[in-house]
This record gives C-alpha cells, sequence and structure tokens, in this order.
C-alpha cells in the first residue's frame, strides 16, 4: 500500500434520533436517549476531486478519507471491495429493460459484501485495542469477520443462528473462528451477542462497533457511481435484512454528491425483502413509520431473515425520500431469479442476490420500474454460500457412459 | 423476578441485575423508573410517555412484543432483560397515541361508577394514565376504555389520550351474555344517537398499547394560578379579586334579534348585593383619609348596612344603622348576627335619615360615610361596575342598545350613564327604575327623593314600576331562569318587559338576591291566596 498515513476526517458520532454528539470512542448509542449513533465527517476540508482515486488500489481503502479509520497503514485489508459493476445486457432484455447493472459483490474475499463493513470494523477494533472480535451473523458477516480476524491474528467469536447453510458455517470456522451456533433466530443470537459483549467486552463488530461498522458498506454506493463514470444510476436494488446496508448506499450517495464528486441527481433506492420475512415491505406497504417485527422468519434466502430489523425505520426513511419502493419476492421466485441471472449474465447469486432479481423483475412487471430506467441491482453474496438450499432445486446431471453414442442420446 | 440491564441503562443505575416485584412489565418500568430516577425514565419513555423504540424487553428470553407488550404479566422466578435494542422495530400502535379533546368523543356505553372509581382512584394517586381510548377513526365512537373516558372525565381532563383504529377491520366480541349479539353498527349508533349500551356490553379484539401520560398533561392549562382557581388570602380579598360580577345571559327574555344579559350583583360576598362595592369604597378612602373613626353610622335599607358591617369587622370598627321601619324584618337579624347596632326610624325611605344620622354621629364622634352624598359610591361604580359590564359585553363582540337599573343613591346607574354615553354616545340608551308614587321597593325610590348622581348624567327614560310588579317579575325570573333575584332586579325586570323592543342588546343590571326577600314575597302569596278566595266567593 503506498498511500501515506492520512489525515482522520472523522468529527463525531452522532445520534441518529436526538442529534446530540460524542467523540468518536467505542460507543454505539446515545447516551441519552437510546439511539444509535453514525459516524459524522469534516467533509468541508476533505480536498477529493475525481483524479484523487485514480491510482488507488482497487479496494474499498480507495475511499479512505471517507471511512472511520486512523491510520491507513494498519489498516485488516483482503482486498474487499471494488468488484465488477457488470452491464448485463441479456438479464436486461429478458426483464424488459434497457440499462441494467449488476453490482458483483459475490467477488469479495469471503464471497459476501460483508467484507467491506468487516474491513473497516475489525481495523477498527484493533485501533481500539480489542483483545477478540465477533458478531451475530445470519452466516455472510460470520465468514468476513473471521477471516479478517485471522489476517489481523486476533480470536473471533461469532454467534449464528443453528439453521445457518452448511457452507457458511464451514468458511467461517476454516478461517479458525470459534462459531456458536445458537438454537434460535437471528434476533435471538443477537441478543446473546450483546449481553456476551457486555460480559466478555469483546468488540463485536455488529453490536457495539457498529457505527464504524456500517460505514464500509457505503463504499458499494461509492463504486457504482465511479464505474458508471462518476455518475448516479436511476435506480438501485437493494437486498435488505437490517437495512443497514440500504441506509449506508443513501449514505454514500449523499456524501458524494456532497463532495461534488457527482451530480446530485435522484437516485430511487429501493428495498427488496424475501416474503417469509419482510418486516419493511409491509411498513411500507401499509404506509407506516414503524417497523413491525417478525418473530420466526421463514425463507430460503436466509442471510435476510431478520425479522426485527435494526436499521428497519431510517431504511423506509430513505425508501420514501428516494421515491424507491419495498418489495418481496416469494422462495420460488427467489429460485428462478438465482438460475435466470446465472444462465443469462454468468453470476451466482445466493438467495439474497436473487431477491434482488425477482424483485426487479416484478417492480418491471407491475410497472414501477419503467423500461428506460437505469438500474443496479446489488448482489451481495455468492451462491456457492448456499448450495444447501440450491442443490434439491436445479436439475442433476445425466450421467452416461464414457462413449460418443451415449452423448447423441443427452444432446437428442 | 430477577431484572438484569444492559448497555447504558445499566450504567445508569449503577446496577446490573436487580430483584423487583411487579405485576406486568409495565408496573416494572414504572418501579425501575421511581427506583432510579428521571435520567433513567427519560432513557426508558419517549416524550408521548411511550416506550422508546431502542429499549428491547424480553422475559424469559423472549421479546415482549411478540408476548403482551408492556401487558406482559409477570410471575415469581422470571427473568427479564431490558436491553439497548441493536435491532429495533416497534409496537405500531403505540406510536400512534394521539391527545384530542376530550368532549370530541362518543361514548357507546353509560357509566359503571363502581369501575370508573377505582381507575379514577388509580388516576389520581399515580398522576399517570397508562392506556390510550381506542376510538372509531370515522365516528369517534368509543371502542375501548370507557372506565377511562369517564374517569377522566371526572377528573376534569380536557384532553384524552386516544389510538384511531377502523372499526370495520377489528373484531367485535359481544359480551351480553344471553342477549343478541352486538353489532358494529350498534355500537356506532349508540355513541352517535344513544341510548347507550350498559357498561361492558362489548370488547373489540384489539392489541392496547400502553402509554405513560401525566394526568396534568391532560388538564386544562387555564386552572392554574390561585386567583383563577379562586382563592383568596382574606375576606375583604374575596371582595375585590372576586370582580367582575357575572354577566349572564337570560334566554328566556332573548330571541333571535334580542340578547339579554343580567348583571347578578348579588355576587358579592357580604350583603349578596351591589352595596359591597360602595361600602369597601367609602371604608377605604375613608381609611385612607384617615377619617375613619372608631364606630361608623349610616342610614340604609340593609345592604348597605350588611356590608359596612361585614367590612367594619374586619377593620375592627362598630357599626350603628338607622334602618326605615318599612324595611323587611330579617335584616335586623342579620345585621345583628354581624354585630352591628340597628336603630328602627319611623320613616319610609332611607334618605329621610340623613341629617339625624349625621348630627348623632357628630354628638358621639362617629364616622357618617353617607352613601348618598360619598363620591366613593359613584367612583367604586365608574372605575369597577361600568368598566367590567363594558369588557363582559366586549368579549362577547357586543355593544349595549340598552341598559336598565334601578335608582336608589343613584350611584351604580349614574356611573354606567356616564361611562357608556360617552364611550358610544347616545347609540346607548339608559333606563332608570324607580317605585311608583306610594309604592315601596327596597332599595330603590323616586327622583324626587334627592340623587346626588342623576343630575349628572343623562337618562334617556324613567320607569314607574309598582311593588307587585316587580315581584311578578322576579317570580317570572325565577320559574324561567331559575334565579331567586330581589325586588328591586324584579322592578328592572319589569321596566325591561314595559319598554324593550324586538331588536338589541339588553343589560339589566340586578342589585341583589331574593334571599332577603321572603316577607314581601310570603305577603304577595297571601294576598293572592286571599285574592282567589275571593274570586272564588
Amino acid at each position: 500500500m503506498e498511500v501515506a498515513k492520512t489525515r482522520n476526517y472523522v468529527k463525531a458520532l452522532r445520534c441518529r434520533e436526538c442529534g446530540r454528539e460524542f467523540p468518536p470512542l467505542r460507543v454505539y448509542v446515545c447516551k441519552y436517549c437510546l439511539g444509535p449513533l453514525e459516524v459524522t465527517y469534516d467533509v468541508k476540508s476533505m480536498n477529493l476531486d475525481r483524479g484523487t482515486f485514480k491510482d488507488r488500489p482497487k479496494t474499498i481503502w480507495r475511499y479512505h478519507e471517507l471511512l472511520p479509520i486512523d491510520d491507513l497503514a494498519k489498516v485488516v485489508d483482503l482486498g474487499a471491495g471494488f468488484t465488477p459493476l457488470h452491464r448485463c445486457n441479456r438479464l436486461a432484455k429478458a426483464i424488459g429493460l434497457r440499462d441494467l447493472y449488476v453490482k458483483d459483490d459475490t467477488v469479495n474475499p469471503t464471497n459476501s459484501f460483508k467484507d467491506r463493513p468487516a474491513s473497516v470494523a475489525v481495523s477498527k477494533a484493533i485501533e481500539f485495542g480489542a483483545k477478540a472480535v465477533g458478531c451475530a451473523s445470519t452466516g455472510n458477516l460470520a465468514a468476513a469477520v473471521a477471516a479478517h480476524a485471522a489476517k489481523a491474528g486476533l480470536p473471533c467469536y461469532v454467534f449464528i443462528p443453528a439453521n445457518t447453510e452448511v457452507s457458511k458455517v464451514l468458511q467461517a470456522t476454516i478461517f479458525g473462528a470459534k462459531v456458536i451456533a445458537v438454537n434460535g433466530t437471528y434476533d435471538e443470537v443477537n441478543r446473546l451477542a450483546l449481553q456476551a459483549a457486555e460480559y466478555f467486552d469483546w468488540a463485536f463488530v455488529n453490536i457495539n462497533l457498529r457505527p464504524y461498522y456500517v460505514e464500509g458498506s457505503k463504499t458499494l454506493a461509492f463504486e457504482i457511481c465511479e464505474q458508471l463514470g462518476w455518475r448516479t444510476p436511476d435506480h438501485i436494488i437493494v437486498p435488505t435484512a437490517s437495512g443497514a446496508l440500504l441506509c449506508a448506499i443513501w449514505r454514500g450517495l449523499n456524501q458524494f454528491w456532497q463532495l461534488g464528486l457527482v451530480d446530485r441527481r435522484k437516485t430511487r433506492v429501493t428495498a427488496a425483502q424475501p416474503e417469509g420475512c419482510a418486516p419493511i415491505v409491509k411498513a411500507f406497504k401499509s404506509k407506516s413509520d414503524y417497523v413491525e417485527p417478525i418473530e420466526s422468519p421463514q425463507t430460503i434466502a436466509k442471510s435476510l431473515a431478520i425479522g426485527d430489523p435494526a436499521d428497519g425505520v431510517y431504511a423506509l426513511k430513505v425508501i420514501r425520500e428516494s421515491g424507491g419502493v419495498a418489495e418481496s419476492v416469494t422462495d420460488q421466485e427467489i429460485l428462478e431469479a438465482i438460475k435466470l441471472l446465472a444462465k443469462t449474465e454468468g453470476v451466482f447469486a445466493e438467495p439474497a442476490g436473487g431477491v434482488a432479481i425477482a424483485v426487479l423483475k416484478k417492480l418491471v412487471e407491475t410497472g414501477q420500474i419503467s423500461s428506460d430506467e437505469e438500474v443496479v441491482c446489488c448482489v451481495t453474496g455468492s451462491g456457492f454460500k448456499s448450495l444447501d438450499v440450491l442443490s434439491g432445486n436445479v436439475p442433476q446431471p445425466t450421467i452416461i457412459e464414457p462413449v460418443l453414442e451415449a452423448l447423441g442420446k443427452v444432446l437428442n | 423476578m430477577k431484572v438484569k440491564l444492559y448497555g447504558a441503562l445499566k450504567e445508569e443505575a449503577k446496577e446490573k441485575e436487580v430483584e423487583v416485584e411487579a405485576s406486568t412489565i409495565e408496573h416494572l418500568l414504572k418501579v425501575l423508573a421511581t427506583r432510579y430516577g428521571s435520567s433513567f425514565a427519560e432513557k426508558i419513555y419517549d416524550r408521548n410517555g411511550a416506550v422508546k423504540r431502542f429499549i428491547t424487553i424480553c422475559v424469559n428470553g423472549r421479546d415482549i412484543r411478540f408476548i403482551d407488550h408492556l401487558r406482559t404479566a409477570l410471575r415469581d422466578g422470571d427473568e427479564v432483560w431490558i436491553m439497548p435494542a441493536v435491532s429495533g422495530g416497534s409496537n405500531n400502535l403505540t406510536r400512534e397515541v394521539e391527545l384530542v379533546d376530550l368532549k370530541s368523543l362518543r361514548p357507546a356505553e353509560y357509566m359503571d361508577l363502581k369501575e370508573v372509581l377505582a381507575l379514577y382512584a388509580e388516576i389520581l394517586k399515580t398522576g399517570m394514565v397508562s392506556r390510550p381510548i381506542l376510538v372509531d377513526r370515522e365516528s369517534y365512537v368509543i371502542l375501548d376504555g370507557h372506565d377511562l373516558f369517564y374517569s377522566l372525565d371526572m377528573l376534569s381532563a380536557v384532553k384524552v389520550p386516544i389510538v384511531k383504529i377502523d372499526l370495520s377491520s377489528v373484531r367485535v366480541r359481544s359480551l351480553q351474555h344471553g342477549l343478541k349479539p352486538i353489532t358494529k353498527e350498534k355500537i356506532v349508533e349508540a355513541g352517535i344517537k344513544g341510548p347507550k349500551l350498559p357498561p361492558k356490553s362489548f370488547r373489540v379484539l384489539v392489541e392496547i398499547p400502553q402509554i405513560s401520560i401525566q394526568l396534568k398533561d391532560l388538564l386544562p392549562t387555564s386552572h392554574k394560578d390561585a386567583e383563577s382557581l379562586k382563592v383568596y388570602n382574606s375576606t375583604l380579598e374575596l371582595l375585590y379579586k372576586g370582580w367582575p360580577t357575572p354577566l349572564v345571559k337570560l334566554n328566556s327574555l332573548s330571541s333571535d334579534k334580542r340578547s339579554v344579559w343580567a348583571k347578578l350583583e348579588g355576587f358579592n360576598p357580604f350583603s349578596n348585593s351591589v352595596k359591597d362595592r360602595i361600602a369597601w369604597s367609602m371604608l377605604s378612602e375613608a381609611l385612607e383619609g384617615g377619617a375613619l373613626k372608631q364606630v361608623i353610622y349610616e342610614a340604609t335599607s340593609t345592604n348597605t348596612g350588611i356590608a359596612l358591617a361585614s367590612i367594619a369587622n374586619m377593620l375592627g370598627v362598630k357599626a350603628r344603622l338607622y334602618i326605615p321601619q318599612t324595611i323587611q324584618k330579617v335584616s335586623d337579624i342579620y345585621l345583628e348576627v354581624l354585630g352591628a347596632e340597628v336603630v328602627r326610624l319611623p320613616i319610609s325611605l332611607t334618605v329621610e335619615a340623613i341629617d339625624q344620622v349625621d348630627l348623632e354621629a357628630k354628638a358621639d364622634n362617629a364616622t357618617h360615610l353617607n352613601q348618598f352624598e360619598n363620591d366613593a359610591n359613584f367612583k367604586v361604580h365608574l372605575k369597577y361596575t361600568a368598566r367590567e359590564l363594558d369588557l363582559q359585553l366586549q368579549s362577547l363582540g357586543l355593544k349595549p342598545s340598552c341598559i336598565i337599573g334601578g335608582l336608589g343613591t343613584s350611584g351604580h346607574m349614574s356611573a354606567i350613564s356616564f361611562y357608556f354615553k360617552n364611550k358610544y354616545g347616545d347609540d346607548v340608551k339608559i333606563v332608570g327604575v324607580q317605585p311608583a308614587p306610594n309604592e315601596v321597593i327596597p332599595g330603590i325610590r323616586r327622583i324626587e327623593t334627592g340623587m346626588k348622581w342623576f343630575h349628572w348624567v343623562d337618562f334617556d327614560e324613567i320607569v314607574d314600576v309598582k311593588q307587585v310588579e316587580a315581584i311578578e317579575a322576579a317570580i317570572s325570573i325565577a320559574r324561567r331562569e331559575g334565579l331567586l333575584i330581589g325586588l328591586s332586579a324584579g322592578a328592572v325586570v319589569h321596566a325591561f318587559n314595559k319598554i324593550s323592543k324586538d331588536e338589541g342588546v339588553y343589560v339589566l343590571v340586578f342589585p341583589d338576591s331574593g334571599y332577603k326577600y321572603a316577607e314581601q314575597f310570603e305577603n304577595y302569596f297571601k294576598n293572592l291566596q286571599e285574592r282567589r278566595r275571593c274570586d272564588v266567593h
């Protein structure tokens, strides 16, 4: 990394509810109103233009001024970020769109977008002198944190629901993390992690490092803009669980607008949820400002199975402010979408990515997205991480004898 | 049960685990808020008194939002976790609580007093309201919380916390066993048209959110200072801080085009008459001017006497009062109770005693205030009576077209004439009322008997009234308006009946109430019976 140690532009942690500001320490809720905190930056004194990024590494750290890190030389970097933005002409045609892109986060170091926040959060944990890191996860974050902790040489404790896909559990385990599989939903896992975080004083990336952790995800929006030639698309579709990614993308767009790196132009941000766990969609459709939690989510998109979305209310606000929508799809639609994406564009998505594609298809069909909108669909994780839910749903290959006649029979 | 606190709540409480006795989560939070103080409570409750979105509460590991929200029951051995929510949904209903005017709601059931008293007592004790009233969004008919509605009504609340729901989208369970089930239509009809249903006739099957709103936020804000609550530091304050006396519309005499208002001077505290004003004014001036001696002498037809005797008692001076023999006997008793000396004179008009009172006062080194000549009389009516009447009318956006009042000393009507004639010119008609020749109406007399201030101002008309006419008019007001007014007030009503037109704003000044005139009323009824008997024979 040839970028020299640079200035930290973090101003404060600001309460998203009451607006009170706190020094950027290891706190995660407002001590007055218990509202969640977010990082604010001194954007005015950043001297960034498009040229600034020209020779920077193709990772999330190319945007380090906009990440809450003190010393760039000490970040834990496995190369997360700057994933491809595929122009998808065949899929566009199949769905009925003119301009469609897929932001392909399947190619991150641990094959999901979670490497972005994990890289930032584990780096921050080291800055704070944490002796161990951990997370509550539906699977993807577990692997991402475990890998970055491995790179940093920190012990890692990951809490996952016991029904998490085998491949995700295996992935986290292989990186040396202590995987704790909990008999319960993600929300119950999350609560246990919160209790454990207090008891053991570990740095839980998505609990007590949450304000910093979520900053990593906004790089997805930065990249989309940069890859489109420093402009924003008409519409971004985001697979949504806690709502944190969707909010982070919105923050990213706003920060680029603020910096003048892209023109201020409306981008609709849409939430895609599986029908078996769609609390944000339900709130959006019922015009409610509040998100009713779901006790027992039921979906093959396990990475989206968060019944009590932490950022649900904020996500709703973003969706409405941006003119986006929230839509849900069935497990069957998700599976079809995974196959469609794979067959038309050569990208193998996990069910969460399938949710985004299926919702896109539904919104085009119902006229909520017009055919001339330029759409970016976020595919946030690789299909290889969910093989067990997919395997029964694709045709088995035909087994033949090693003779040409047999092949002829199969192909006919 | 055991309660575990996490994060900022733990830090605020300075304890991570506590033992608490509570029946529900709601109760538990109240206990904790009391135990750990306001900054802890602020972390739990939002400005509307609802539990914050960022709190997750679990009982035995299960989120209460999936059990019974804040009403989740607690048992011995339960473990409760209260933690900052890393995940945070919220209860939809809780956030839709709004405060509306109590009067805008329409109860569908009548009151069950015993139930209401229990809730009333609880609200009074805790000062808190812990749930909203559910109302139908469209009709504002109450669907749940009748007890709360009636309790708040009896606590004089003007606002009530409500949650609006669509009656069409909820299920209703009829609770009147053995009777025909209550339909949704029936509930709305009971609320809008009546008759109301018996208490606990039905229940809507809806989750009722828990709130925490202070009773004081539901009460009217105007009832705050002691003065508006009619609290006085002395009996004398009761007089002048109690002003203005009421101005009340007499609907039995009013019509679309004509409004008739009565100024009820009987609401003055001592003599229950307009004379309290001048007694206070004259005594105050005498006191300030150093002219007040140890005893006061005054000729009076009762009211001035009672007022003077009352205030004299506060000032520690004695009163001797000269009363014409024509005046009702009960006056002597009242004055005796007040410790005043009464001298009955063989005269028919008070004013005839002036010279005698003056002489005796000089001889005995007493103060003769002389209500007939003392300008403190006119002044108090100009400064207060006339002015407050104008302000009262202004508050209604009215300008009087005619003011009618009795003439005694002429103090109050002269001051009223002076004020209104100068302010509004001859648009305001001032009418004085006097007894017809040879008639006795206590408190008023004929102009020719001598009046000081009458001649300073203009009167448009003077109306003569007989005693029987005054009595009959007083009875008509008692029987139509429910007000027992005095004879001079009755005379004013009679004058009004005589001269009033179909249009305009009329003000009748009623100098006192009817309680002192039992003897006159008694005579009237006796004579009436007599006449009827004669008619029969």
